[in-house]
């Protein structure tokens, strides 16, 4: 039963991973109007990075990534970047300290959301590739960033409450070490 | 070592992220001509979820529009199935005009062919069943039409006028039981009265021939036509066909006869004025 209980986290993440990609490119490209809906794949490499450190966020980015960019018509890498970048940061040890902390997983996913649209838009006026910027576009980026927050709150918290145990023992340690 | 252990995070990281930026260069700075083998796996894993989730999602998305718009849906169908049925009915109307230009065409050929006078009508009226003993036009006397006027088609002897009023008349057919006319056999010129059908039951309306000659010569398939004795009729108007010659009956030989009329399908018809077919 040893295994299951260290193999629980990978199992959650995998679980979540299957279900936010599903949902993001399958589901909510049905659903959605005029293509706005939450970033769920950024919600949850930034859940996964808070409570399971840059390792796994970076990993999951470079898994989730590819596969979206495989999937998506914005060329291979961008996604994967995004998400890197976000991993990257969220891993970081002075944030992973307040990965307890409700208002931090919105925040980080809405700032991960800008700035993928931000690396997006780089990436395309460098590449050339003519991207029409209007008031449409501002408009579906604050309700896509209000909806990840929200996503976020909601997948950080059933991350956090899966996961805390398989943390305590390195993160509570350094946590009391760091207070 | 625990230095190195420190540094895993960071050179993932930037390993992550020099390969994101390879993939991005070669995506937008050259057309690459195939996938790579890690973008077909990831491609074939994703698609496989995506496409679950977009299946499942596409149903309830249907369901919730149905919800919203079943009322609109109901009332479009409605209305959609009330249009089928005008349109339909205008078809159908159509058809029939079509077909009836047709035979109006062909009955004004045989109007030419008539050397005598003649008024068209239409069948306003037909007593329902499988052929037509009487039916009823819009002609009358306001138009010449008399009593015992004889009616045909392009096909052939129809019957006579039985009534006549102001804008109407009424026409009993050769079908009729109570029908009896004067004909010939047009091979053998052998005369005889031809009588409206007997049984009510057959597929086809048949006469039945009788007051022939002991000798006369008749066989299945000789054409029976009207007479011109007595001057009732003008001779040679097609009444029909022999179907079976029986021997004698009574007074003479006994035959059936097939009109040469199609009964069932009689829409338009030509009262030939000139001429007063006499009652029997």
């Amino acid at each position: 039963m040893r295994w299951l209980r260290k193999g629980k986290p990978f199992l959650w993440v995998l679980l979540l991973a299957v279900l936010c990609f599903g949902l993001q490119l399958g589901a909510f490209q049905a659903l959605s109007i005029h293509s706005v809906g939450p970033d769920l794949i950024l919600a949850l490499i930034v859940s996964v990075s808070l409570c399971q450190g840059p390792v796994w966020g970076v990993l999951l980015a470079l898994a989730l990534g590819l596969m979206a960019d495989s999937l998506t018509g914005w060329g291979l890498g961008l996604n994967m970047l995004c998400y890197v970048l976000t991993a990257g940061f969220c891993g970081l040890y002075e944030l992973r300290l307040h990965a307890d902390a409700p208002w931090l997983s919105p925040a980080l996913s809405a700032g991960a959301v800008l700035l993928s649209k931000v690396v997006t838009f780089v990436v395309l006026y460098i590449s050339r590739v003519a991207v029409p910027v209007t008031g449409a576009l501002f408009y579906r980026l604050a309700v896509t960033i209000l909806l990840t927050g929200a996503a976020s709150l909601v997948i950080h918290l059933i991350l956090y409450r899966r996961l805390q145990p398989a943390v305590e023992d390195t993160f509570s340690r350094n946590f009391r070490t760091y207070r | 070592m625990r230095k190195l252990r420190k540094l895993i995070p960071w050179l993932l990281m930037m390993v992550a992220l020099a390969l994101s930026v390879v993939l991005l260069v070669q995506t937008y700075g050259r057309q690459r001509q195939s996938q790579l083998i890690p973008e077909k796996v990831a491609a074939r894993l994703g698609q496989g979820a995506t496409e679950g989730f977009a299946g499942a999602a596409s149903g309830v998305k249907d369901f919730f529009i149905w919800l919203v718009n079943w009322r609109e849906m109901a009332r479009e169908n409605q209305a959609n199935a009330q249009q089928i049925a005008q349109l339909t009915a205008e078809r159908d109307m159509l058809a029939q005009q079509l077909a009836e230009s047709g035979e109006v065409a062909s009955l004004t050929e045989y109007q030419k062919t008539l050397d005598m006078e003649s008024v068209y009508a239409k069948v306003i009226a037909k007593e329902p069943g499988r052929w037509i003993e009487q039916f009823t036009v819009n002609r009358g006397s306001r138009d010449g039409i008399a009593v015992d006027m004889i009616v045909v088609n392009e096909q052939g002897l129809v019957g006579r006028v039985m009534e006549v009023g102001e804008t109407y008349a009424k026409v009993i057919t050769i079908v009729d039981p109570r029908s009896s006319i004067s004909i010939m056999l047009e091979r053998s010129r052998d005369e005889g009265i031809l009588k409206g059908a007997q049984d009510a039951g057959a597929s086809r309306p048949q006469c039945a021939l009788e007051y022939l000659p002991f000798n006369a010569d008749m066989v299945p398939g000789d054409r029976v036509v009207t007479s011109d004795l007595g001057g009732v009729f003008p001779q040679g108007l097609t009444v029909g066909t022999i179907v079976e010659a029986a021997s004698a009956k009574n007074n003479g030989q006994y035959a059936v006869v097939e009109p040469a009329v199609d009964f069932g399908h009689i829409s338009h018809v030509l009262i030939l004025t000139g001429l007063q077919a006499q009652g029997e």
